[in-house]
């Protein structure tokens, strides 16, 4: 099953991290059709694209990942929000998913790990939207 | 306790039995009452202080011997109990039947006949009492008549109904009493089976788990394990986990783990109840999935069910012992080998690291701090590169510290910090794995194995003076054409080296190299003749893949595979040998490079000239590994000493070909 059409809002307050998560998941076969660098940003985005997913960075400047992701799921309780994490953010990703966050991603996990992951998210919360999570 | 053995015997009921033991006491305490108080009549009339007829004091004799008897005989045979009983109750209605002609007819002496009923339907049995009430009826109906003053029809009526619902009452509750205590002994029976069974399957799943190798544990959401646990547990854990806190079992001198795993299995339990298992298991994976407990490695595997979490625990102690080990082992190789093979790049990273470590914090002290953190990261990458062990764990380290230090102005306390750390000890120590495999000298030597050179000449001398006489065994001939060439190496080889000189410098400058060649005949040469142009041939190679082949993306936006090819070919002529080195690359900027030669009046010199003039550089930025036009000069150099000639051929975005041509003197053909 190909995540064909699933658009994606790519969160992150580094360019670079940005382009590259972007890269991969065109490369993976969705559509990213944003691109924001911080908290407020991605609200904005969120509200303007209604994107199927967002990808959130947890530390960000001015607005964080968690206090938008808590903005995001005030607005649409359906989001699906998936925390992008490194190895030592556990209790942050915890506070994330508390928040109202479906799953997350870790950002130096193997290309082929990263694609299963998120296939994994889309079967769970894009393509069966009725089954609560 | 002594008084109820006393009374009723030393006997064991099985569980099950219980209506037997009942009726067993009541039937001793019956008999021992009756008994008792009789015994008190007929003593009392004995001596004569109550007035009793005679044959009433008979009756009560007899029943007095009977009822001890029978007391005696149920209380030492339990299970014969109704049998025994029935002479008891043939004794009571005689004397009924005495009491009921020879006593004064206010005593109301016919009540004795249905109060015997209850006991007869309670220890002997249905037919027992039914026999009882119909003779009780028959006779006190027949008997009355003959009685001096009988009791009037309505008297006798009375007491028949009475006695009738007496007996009606005690043989329902005498049956029901029966059929609950059949239905009580099959249904514990039952049970008793199903209890078998269920500790057999028990103990078949605790077989399967116990010997499963693995840990298999549960705790509820307040972490506590439960008594079911399988026995590997115990080996992983170091000791019995019932009762204990998970956490502290798994990560006890780790308080962050703790806390986070007491909210994921807070988080988990809940998102379970809430019929939400997706959720529950995002919460667990947060959680570490190997863990190490005194000296055992663990994998763990936390599952949700039903009210708690499981735990799978697999010990992997032997597999990352053995992995280590296997890794150590593989990166000390990869360090050996890098020392052996880029012997020139290997210690010159070292000594510019000596030598950084020898300027030390002084040569910093007015220097951004973001230099000395761009220093830093060099070489990191560079004994990373060379697997070294220490160091490059050591940089990364206080990398990390200077990289929030970067834009803070020059200060020596930056400096002293990166100059605080041992980092000639720890270079010293992961250098040792060299000499330990190469020996001692190795490292001194700068990884030159040598013999000197009179040394060679008369290995030499031997070997052709043997080879000609021929008058050692044929077995050690390879030995003799081995010295006898000892001081010449292979052209081939020597090309091949560059290799992976090449494929790293490729990796530093995000390049591909798909591949690197050397076509055509072996020759071997002498290195004291061609070491200086072998060595400057690095130059070439150098700048084939710094400013030839083109970064991957470059490649195919121009239609070319992404990683580029680097070609030798080694070829005899007739007056010499010939090598060519090409690439697949962007070809040299021909026209750039004589617009530039123009101010010394070059323009029209051949390609060669201008490419290898000291200064030129077809590119204006010039990096440490090439470009700045020098190093062309050397090759140009090291040609001419041998009598040569370098030609260049270049093709803009088809790339570039250096052919060098040698004079065949002290060249030979490989055998």
């Amino acid at each position: 099953m190909l995540p064909t059409s699933v658009s994606v809002l790519v969160v992150d307050d580094s360019r670079v991290a940005q382009k590259r998560l972007a890269a991969l998941l065109e490369e993976f076969g969705y559509q990213v059709v944003g691109l924001a660098s911080d908290g407020a940003e991605a609200v904005g985005k969120f509200q303007a694209l209604r994107p199927d997913m967002i990808t959130m960075d947890i530390t960000m400047p001015g607005m964080d990942g968690i206090v938008a992701t808590r903005r995001i799921m005030e607005a649409c309780p359906s989001a699906v929000v998936v925390m992008v994490s490194s190895h030592g953010q556990e209790a942050m990703v915890l506070d994330a998913l508390d928040a109202g966050a479906k799953d997350y991603i870790i950002k130096t996990v193997e290309k082929e790990t990263l694609r299963d992951t998120l296939q994994k998210i889309v079967i769970r919360h894009i393509l069966k939207p009725s089954r609560p999570a | 306790m002594v008084l109820s053995k006393l009374v009723f015997g030393n006997h064991h009921f099985e569980p099950g039995d219980e209506y037997i033991r009942f009726q067993h006491r009541f039937a001793c305490v019956l008999l021992l009452f009756s008994t008792t108080v009789t015994s008190i009549f007929v003593i009392a009339a004995l001596a004569g202080a109550a007035d009793l007829h005679p044959y009433y004091l008979w009756g009560g004799e007899i029943y007095c011997v009977v009822f001890l008897g029978c007391y005696v005989a149920v209380r030492s045979h339990p299970a014969h109990l109704p049998r025994i009983m029935v002479p008891g109750m043939l004794v009571s209605f005689f004397l009924e039947a005495i009491a009921f002609f020879y006593n004064t007819a206010d005593e109301l002496r016919i009540l004795w006949f249905p109060l015997s009923i209850p006991s007869a339907y309670l220890l002997i049995g249905s037919w027992a009492g039914n026999l009882l009430t119909a003779i009780s009826i028959g006779f006190v109906i027949v008997a009355n008549s003959y009685l001096p003053v009988p009791y009037s029809p309505t008297a006798i009526t009375t007491i028949v109904t009475a006695t009738l619902y007496i007996a009606a009452v005690f043989r329902a509750f005498a049956d029901r009493s029966v059929s609950f205590h059949v239905a009580m002994v099959e249904a514990r029976e039952t049970a008793v089976i199903a209890h078998r069974h269920a500790e057999q399957a028990l103990k078949e799943v605790a077989m399967l788990l116990d010997n499963s190798g693995q840990g298999f544990l549960f705790f509820g959401p307040d972490l506590v394990v439960h008594g079911r646990y399988s026995r590997a547990c115990v080996s992983a854990l170091g000791r019995e986990p019932e009762g204990h806190s998970v956490d502290a079992l798994l990560f006890e001198n780790a308080p962050d783990t703790r806390a986070l795993m007491r909210r994921s299995i807070a988080s988990a339990c809940a998102a379970w109840e809430a019929g939400t298992p997706i959720r529950a298991e995002v919460y667990l994976s947060l959680l570490p999935r190997s863990l190490s407990i005194g000296d055992h490695y663990l994998s763990a595997q936390y599952i949700a069910v039903d009210g708690g979490v499981m735990v799978v625990l697999s010990d992997v102690t032997e597999r990352k012992r053995l992995n280590d080990t296997v890794e150590r082992e593989r990166h000390r190789m990869e360090m050996v080998l890098a020392a052996v093979t880029d012997q020139d790049d290997f210690f010159a990273a070292v000594d510019d690291f000596r030598r950084f470590i020898a300027d030390g914090a002084a040569a910093w002290g007015d220097r951004a701090p973001s230099e000395l953190y761009r220093a830093i990261h060099t070489f990191k990458g560079t004994f990373s590169q060379f697997s070294f062990e220490r160091l490059p764990a050591q940089l990364h380290e206080v990398e990390t510290q200077l990289r929030d230090l970067a834009e803070m102005p020059p200060s020596t306390q930056v400096a002293g910090m990166v100059f605080s750390v041992d980092w000639l000890n720890l270079m010293e120590a992961d250098l040792a794995v060299i000499t330990q495999a190469l020996g001692a000298d190795f490292v001194e030597r700068r990884g030159v194995v040598t013999i000197d050179p009179e040394q060679a000449i008369s290995f030499e001398r031997f070997a052709n003076r043997h080879l000609r006489a021929g008058d050692l065994p044929n077995d050690e001939q390879p030995v003799l054409m081995d010295l006898s060439r000892i001081r010449q190496a292979s052209l081939r080889h020597a090309l091949l080296d560059y290799e992976r000189m090449a494929r790293r410098m490729a990796e530093r400058l995000g390049k591909e190299i798909d591949r690197f060649e050397v076509f055509g005949t072996d020759i071997r040469i002498d290195p004291d003749r061609f070491g200086p142009f072998l060595r400057s041939l690095g130059h070439v190679f150098r700048n084939a893949v710094d400013h030839g082949i083109e970064a991957a993306d470059i490649r195919e936006d121009v239609g070319k595979p992404p990683g580029g090819v680097i070609s030798c070919c080694i070829g005899r002529t007739a007056d010499g040998i010939v090598v060519e080195i090409s690439d697949d690359g962007a070809g040299i900027d021909e026209a750039g490079l004589r617009l530039r030669a123009r101010d010394m009046a070059l323009e029209n010199a051949p390609l060669a000239d201008l490419v290898f003039h000291d200064g030129l550089s077809s590119r204006k930025e010039a990096n440490p590994w090439s470009g700045r036009g020098v190093g062309m000069a050397a090759v140009q150099a090291a040609i001419q000493e041998l009598g040569g000639n370098i030609i260049i051929a270049t093709t803009p975005g088809q790339g570039t070909t250096f052919t060098f041509r040698l004079p065949a003197e002290s060249c030979q053909v490989a055998a």
